[in-house]
């Protein structure tokens, strides 16, 4: 009834136009160039799925997505979890309370590019420097090999979204009475009891949130990861992201970028609407 | 079951104020007894229970259950089952979940506690919607299960928390009797906190009556309501409110503005040092009525006053009305057709008035 209101279209409109003009129209436009030869330029004709055969058997293509594949569990869990613990540290009854949700937030406020710099300094001259002091081999030359390259990119997404999961996590954990946690309490749980089979349930629908927005995040990322290891060394910490990117703009093979784009939006896609199809499933109606 | 013991227990949430939200609190509870803490909001009387179920920590003082000392033994450790107000049932748990959680958390063998679940649910009539969620059941259910996970405890004392204020007014009725009878039957020292004057007069075995922080009076409910210990009991204890005079006592009398009331000769000698002094006298409405045959006795006084609002409440009729400027509400028989305006003769009688020290408030004896 109310779609039939003028009204509703009339407030609706502006949104909808910019869905349209900056999000649908260039999907659109982006599927229909996977198909053809386009250079960035002009179409010259149509190639069919030539470039989706193709890029199955780009070895960089499918290494960045593994890459990606493996960054982003890896991220999930550990911002999910230091996320959820930061959370809980700051629902406590501690005096500090807003000062740290301000603290933990900040990194937040840092581009990820510059977040990226700073930490490759960190990573560079403070752990080698530490490393010498400590006498320790470990955190010398981190991000020159593949493996500290991963643990670097994970650290930096960790320490930049942790803050800002917390923030979500947070208001659900302000959600839950604080009389069923007594009650639990007067019923002889323990304090890990108290979290595991009250409080833990009652946030589930935090992890919706937090998981799409943890792995849209990690999976897309971009900037961090140009200012961080630039791909290097030999492009073994290359995100499709940047991998696309690189494609399209230093290859200037911009409709093969464009196939790999869609293949790419399908898996988020996929990868999305699955898990709030989980997580929709278990959550606790209240 | 369980004696509990409170001695001179405070409560300080702000230590640079040091202001008590509640202070001294000084009580003994017998076992099987079904004490209810009443007071107007903010009295302290939540407070309290809280410090004796240990959600609190206890200021100042001594609490003991049984001769122990449980100022520093967690919550779950003093063997004591709690109702909440807004029933605390855990939502993502059935109903049976809910009233097995604290036998699971107390490792109770499984087959152990699905018997007690089903004999609890059998006691509250809760058998059909064990399986169900705490949100497809209605107020009244969900009551009952949150005192069933509390019997299911099988604890020794056990406390409720304005447990009937979320329900409606015929609810909260019934629920009042299937409590009482569940006492009576399962008889575990019980705290009843409430600001329901009605439900403290009606449950307890003796009632605590707080203000401020500080009890007011201590003692059974005919007690408390015969001879409340000072004006703020007679004027909470009682609905209609208990109705207050001001006047001056004068050798066997009272003067309430131009009217010299003479009083029974038993208040002579309670009230031998206030001569001359202004005192509160309190007398409940049931004590002022109309004149019923041969029904004045030579201690009643009468008084002819204008009706100036009655309200029929079925039995009875509520009369407003004034004494030389002071307002009060006497209650007559429902045959009786009053209109507001008309003149009445109202009986006070007044072998059954209170007096209170002005100053103090306190009773006088």
């Amino acid at each position: 009834m109310r779609k039939k209101d003028l009204t509703y279209w009339f407030f609706l409109f502006p949104a909808l136009l910019a869905l349209a003009v900056v999000v649908v129209a260039p999907l659109v436009v982006g599927v229909y160039y996977s198909f053809t030869d386009w250079n960035g330029i002009q179409v010259k004709e149509y190639v069919g799925f030539k470039h989706y055969i193709e890029l199955f058997h780009d070895k960089e293509f499918i290494n960045s997505l593994w890459f990606t594949t493996k960054f982003s569990i890896v991220s999930i869990i550990l911002i999910n979890t230091f996320g959820l613990s930061l959370a809980l540290i700051v629902t406590t009854k501690l005096k500090t309370n807003k000062i740290l949700r301000t603290i933990f937030f900040m990194p937040n406020l840092i581009g990820g590019l510059i977040l990226g710099f700073i930490w490759q300094f960190i990573f560079t001259k403070a752990f080698a420097s530490f490393g010498s002091i400590i006498g320790s081999e470990k955190l010398q030359g981190w991000l020159s090999t593949p493996e500290t390259g991963f643990w670097g990119l994970v650290i930096l997404m960790s320490w930049q979204m942790s803050g800002y999961i917390m923030v979500i996590y947070v208001s659900y954990l302000e959600g839950v009475s604080k009389e069923l946690v007594e009650a639990a309490e007067i019923d002889g749980a323990n304090v890990f009891q108290r979290f595991w089979y009250v409080v833990f349930p009652l946030v589930a629908p935090a992890f919706t949130v937090s998981l799409f927005l943890t792995l849209s995040n990690t999976f897309k990322l971009y900037d961090q990861n140009l200012s961080l290891t630039g791909g290097g060394p030999y492009n073994s910490t290359q995100m499709v992201a940047m991998e696309i990117f690189n494609t399209a703009f230093s290859q200037y093979n911009m409709a093969y970028a464009q196939a790999k784009a869609v293949i790419f939006f399908i898996i988020v896609a996929a990868i999305a609407l699955l898990q709030v199809y989980l997580n929709k499933k278990r959550e606790v109606e209240m | 079951m369980a004696t509990l013991k409170l001695k001179g227990i405070s409560k300080i949430y702000d230590n640079k104020t040091k202001l008590k939200a509640v202070s001294d609190f000084n009580l003994d509870v017998e076992d099987e007894e079904f004490i209810v803490f009443v007071g107007p909001s903010g009295c302290g009387k939540s407070t309290t229970l809280r410090m004796i179920a240990g959600l609190e920590e206890i200021s100042e003082g001594e609490f003991l259950i049984d001769g122990k000392r449980m100022n520093e033994v967690p919550p779950k450790d003093r063997d004591i089952a709690m109702v909440f107000q807004n029933y605390a049932l855990y939502p993502h748990l059935t109903v049976f979940d809910n009233m097995a959680f604290g036998l699971k958390m107390r490792k109770v063998p499984k087959k152990e506690i699905e018997k007690r679940v089903k004999e609890v649910a059998a006691i509250l009539d809760l058998e059909p919607y064990l399986n169900r969620k705490p949100k497809a059941l209605s107020g009244g259910q969900r009551q009952r299960v949150a005192l069933g996970r509390a019997i299911a405890r099988d604890a020794k004392i056990f406390l409720m928390d304005e447990p009937l204020s979320n329900l409606d007014s015929k609810l909260r009725v019934q629920m009042r009797t299937e409590i009482i009878k569940l006492h009576n039957r399962l008889k575990p020292t019980t705290i009843y906190v409430t600001h329901d004057q009605t439900e403290a007069m009606t449950m307890a075995t003796r009632i605590v009556i707080m203000k401020d922080g500080v009890i007011q009076q201590i003692g059974t409910p005919k007690e408390v309501y015969d001879a409340p210990a000072n004006v703020f009991v007679g004027g909470f204890i009682g609905s209609p409110a208990m109705n207050f005079f001001t006047g001056v006592y004068q050798s066997g009398s009272i003067q309430i503005g131009e009217k010299t009331i003479p009083l029974p000769t038993e208040f002579q000698s309670i009230l031998q040092n206030y001569n001359g002094e202004e005192v509160f006298m309190g007398i409940r409405s049931e004590h002022i009525s109309n004149e019923k045959n041969n029904s004045v006795s030579n201690d009643d006084y009468i008084v002819e006053t204008q009706i100036e609002v009655a309200e029929l409440t079925g039995a009875e009729q509520m009369i407003y009305a004034n004494l030389e400027g002071q307002n009060f509400v006497g209650k007559i028989d429902s045959a009786k057709t009053v209109h507001p305006g008309d003149y009445i003769n109202l009986v006070f009688q007044l072998k059954y008035a209170h007096f209170f020290d002005k100053k103090t408030e306190l009773r006088i004896n």
